[in-house]
């Protein structure tokens, strides 16, 4: 009785095994045929050699057959000759090693490609697996950046190596032989330099990068896939992915050649190889708990509610109708709600730090393609943000430093060494909290803005009259300008520019706002200032007719109530107030939005500066009602997507307010007045 | 995968929420509706289509108002105390999609056998009818929830 339960034991430890050895030799064998190399066949045939051995002694006669038919094959074609044939024995074996539940899918096991049907697969694991290389490939990524500032530091090494690991562990547990293979790679790779045989920076770090990008991808794959028809398509390519792992050294089919010595190590040490796998989600234990985002949100929501809830009660008595006891538990019921409201809040908060670890390594591929030396230091990546700031944050971090490490360090570092300068070029990357808000600043120590050259690019390009004197910051607000980033020339001569009015425009969807330092010769300073979070904001609740409109305090930038006379009206073109010696557009909201004069307006209305594409312009509304923190709610379709109403949100009557998209106005006015001008200019 | 299966329902023998506008009786897929609600105060939003009637705070959510009489033509009438909302979810590819209707009158929950629903005649009432359906000797009209709430081009545009 034990004896044979002993013996399924170890057939069963012997499928295992051999389906995880066997699972990346496709692509490696394609690899090696294309590039043959004498050791490849050697470990090839260590391999196929081993595994007819232990198939004897496991009690599978077929598969130790099918094992000495490769070795033939291999002895008397070689490698490239009989690569199909060899690939067709392997993949009998691998169908023949497969357990119970995947002999469903023999056309997969089969399919060269590496095509994998994921409905075939455990939902459960599967899932797992997302969850975890969600974690342990920017993980991996962050250990593997650190590495190049400290090579071969310990614990960066033995992080990046664990990551590898268990995301090998938990894509085999899946079925995804690809993840598996291409980890496993990594996971070589990093263990030479565990044993110190290759020290980990610069082309023997590229490998290990490049893996992790074609996990990634294979990751987006797979989630891709069961979104879609369910199969994880890999045609083709996973011999290249796995000869992105090889260092460019002459020697192609590497991976072969690393995995097949690295095999008679491992074969000595199943056990300790196996047990990991069967224990990740251990492995990776935390004190955080998931939360779906969904979730969060409607929590979110209803706290919202509930604060409406309490402010219509509180609106319905006057707090004196109720006995004392009452009105006390009224107003603790209206504090709990906004602790509630707050907590709910901070909740969605999340630190910069992944975003961050992103930079890290573009500023890394940038700098190497450039071939510029340039060290990212950031700082402050604990500082939390709203989750939707988060990722609308990246574009513009990414066009901000690909300006750094393009325009701005100087391309060669003799030239900064002649300007006192250390060779190296240091970027800075800082998040910090400023006020009630987050302020993000991206530094370079490099040539700083050419103003001469952008105010002279400016001049040619009909932007300012000629013998303009423009305020240095006013200089600098000119790179923002759509079209002036294309603006080639400027390029060349100055730096910056490129895309720069992409960077504005995602600033303004976050409300924020950006200030430049730059000093020539000495370096460039791009600074913005964002809001804690895009759910709450602080507006002004302004009437028109009988209706409330609300404005984000933010974007205003002065309220007035001018004299009718300060108003003029140009012949033919959009009525202007004149403040302070400057001419401002007024966008008049009872016409924008249709309100007739069946409530008649004040003889002195009042007028919002508002501010947005960099430029102003004056919204004319009936009343100012006061100041409050709205909660934004998006609409759908059919009512979504209007210009100039950035959203919705509930107030304190419980009646819904349109929130004013203060950029989108600004444009609408800006197209009304420049078609205006178009005429006279043609004519 | 539920709501999959949900909207996978439409085109069976189903169950249909019966409503009135004018003299007609309409329904839409109760696989759809989300709830029935009372009329709520409505916030006109400007720029919007004219059969948007606007938008309404259902308990702490913003949802769009479609003015379905506006949408078919029909003339405008005053609410009586039977006017109400008919709140539907819809899931797209995009995402899910809640939206009101309103309607005169709900009725009651229809069940139409899908052997007794022909196609519109061309042109009628625009695109927004899925089918006609023979129910006794009313004939229900049955509406494409994604076309009234989303439109033709698909979803997108939120604000």
């Amino acid at each position: 009785m034990t004896a044979s339960l002993d013996k399924s034991a170890a057939a069963d430890g012997f499928r295992t095994r051999w389906r995880r050895e066997l699972a990346p030799l496709d692509g490696m064998v394609l690899t090696a045929a294309a590039n043959p190399a004498a050791d490849d066949l050697d470990d090839l045939l260590c391999l196929f050699h081993d595994l007819g051995c232990e198939a004897d002694a496991a009690g599978d006669p077929e598969v130790a057959a099918r094992a000495r038919e490769v070795q033939d094959v291999l002895l008397d074609e070689g490698l490239s000759a009989g690569v199909d044939r060899i690939l067709d024995a392997t993949d009998w074996i691998l169908h023949r090693l497969a357990p119970a539940r995947a002999t469903g899918a023999p056309g997969a096991a089969s399919d060269r490609t590496f095509d994998i049907d994921l409905r075939s697969l455990d939902p459960e694991t599967l899932r797992d697996f997302l969850e975890e290389a969600d974690e342990l490939l920017p993980e991996a990524e962050a250990r593997l950046l650190a590495l190049e500032q400290a090579p071969n530091e310990p614990s960066s090494l033995h992080a990046a190596f664990r990551a590898f690991h268990t995301l090998k562990g938990v894509a085999g547990f899946a079925g995804l032989a690809p993840v598996q293979a291409l980890a496993h790679a990594a996971e070589h790779h990093l263990d030479r330099a565990r044993r110190g045989e290759i020290v980990l920076t610069g082309d023997e770090l590229n490998p290990a990068l490049a893996a992790t990008d074609a996990l990634k991808r294979l990751v987006a794959d797979v989630v891709l896939g069961l979104r879609g028809d369910g199969w994880l398509h890999v045609p083709g390519e996973v011999p290249t992915l796995a000869a992105c792992l090889a260092p460019p050294a002459p020697t192609g089919g590497l991976v072969m050649l690393a995995r097949g010595k690295e095999r008679r190590r491992d074969a000595a040490i199943p056990a300790t190889a196996s047990a990991p796998i069967a224990a990740p989600p251990r492995a990776v234990q935390r004190e955080a708990v998931r939360v779906s985002a969904d979730r969060l949100d409607l929590l979110v929501d209803t706290i919202g509610e509930l604060v409406i809830t309490e402010a219509m009660i509180r609106r319905h008595f006057a707090p004196q109708q109720l006995p004392v006891e009452q009105q006390r538990n009224l107003e603790r019921l209206g504090k709990l709600g906004r602790e509630l409201q707050r907590i709910g809040l901070d909740v969605r908060l999340v630190p910069v730090r992944p975003v961050f670890q992103k930079m890290t390594r573009l500023v890394r591929d940038l700098a190497q393609k450039s071939g510029r030396d340039v060290e990212l230091r950031t700082s402050g990546e604990e500082t939390e943000l709203d989750r939707s700031v988060v990722d609308l944050l990246t574009d513009p971090l990414i066009h901000l430093l690909r300006n750094a490490v393009d325009h701005g360090i100087e391309p060669d570092p003799a030239t900064r060494v002649a300007s006192g300068k250390p060779a190296r070029a240091t970027i800075g990357l800082r998040a910090y909290h400023e006020g009630g808000s987050i302020v993000l600043e991206v530094e370079d120590d490099g040539r700083g803005l050419d103003r001469a050259a952008i105010l002279d690019k400016a001049i040619r390009r009909g932007l300012l009259p000629p013998g303009a004197q423009p305020a240095t910051h006013e200089i600098h607000d000119l790179i923002f300008l759509p079209g002036f980033s294309t603006a080639t020339q400027v390029t060349e001569v100055s730096g910056r520019g490129v895309g720069l009015d992409v960077v504005r425009r995602n600033l303004e969807e976050l409300r924020g706002g950006m200030e430049i330092a730059s000093e020539p010769g000495r370096g460039c300073r791009f600074r913005f200032r964002l809001p804690l979070t895009l759910a709450v904001i602080d507006g002004l609740l302004l009437g028109v007719g009988a209706e409330t409109y609300i404005v984000p305090t933010l974007a205003v930038l002065r309220i007035v109530r001018p004299e009718p006379a300060d108003i003029v009206r140009p012949f033919d073109a959009d009525e202007l107030l004149r403040l302070d010696g400057e001419l401002i557009p007024l966008l008049r909201l009872r016409e924008r939005f249709g309100i007739g004069a069946a409530v008649a307006g004040p003889a002195r209305p009042v007028v919002l500066v508002i501010e947005g594409d960099g430029c102003r312009i004056g919204l004319v509304a009936d009343e100012l009602f006061g100041q409050q923190q709205v909660v934004i709610k998006g609409f759908d379709r059919p009512a979504g997507g209007v210009p100039g109403i950035a959203g919705g949100t509930i107030l304190a009557d419980g009646n819904v307010a349109l929130i004013l998209d203060a950029p989108g106005l600004v444009r609408s006015v800006r197209a009304h007045g420049e078609r205006a001008r178009a005429i006279p200019a043609g004519a | 995968m539920e709501t999959l299966a949900r909207n996978t329902t439409v085109a069976a023998p189903g169950r249909y929420l019966g409503f009135r506008l004018g003299g007609e009786t309409y329904g839409l897929d109760i696989g759809v509706v989300q709830e029935i609600s009372g009329m709520l105060p409505v916030t006109r939003v400007p720029g919007a289509p004219t059969h948007v009637r606007g938008v309404v705070n259902l308990r702490g959510r913003v949802v769009p108002v479609v003015d379905l009489r506006s949408l078919f033509g029909m003339e405008a009438v005053p609410e009586s105390r039977r006017t109400c909302l008919v709140v539907c979810r819809i899931e797209t590819v995009a995402g899910t999609v809640v939206a009101a209707a309103v309607v005169d009158e709900v009725t009651d929950v229809l069940t139409i056998d899908v052997a007794t629903t022909a196609p519109p005649a061309d042109g009628a009432t625009g695109s927004c009818v899925a089918s006609l359906a023979q129910l006794g000797d009313r004939v229900v009209i049955l509406l494409d929830a994604v076309r009234v709430f989303i439109g033709a081009d698909g979803p997108g545009g939120t604000a």
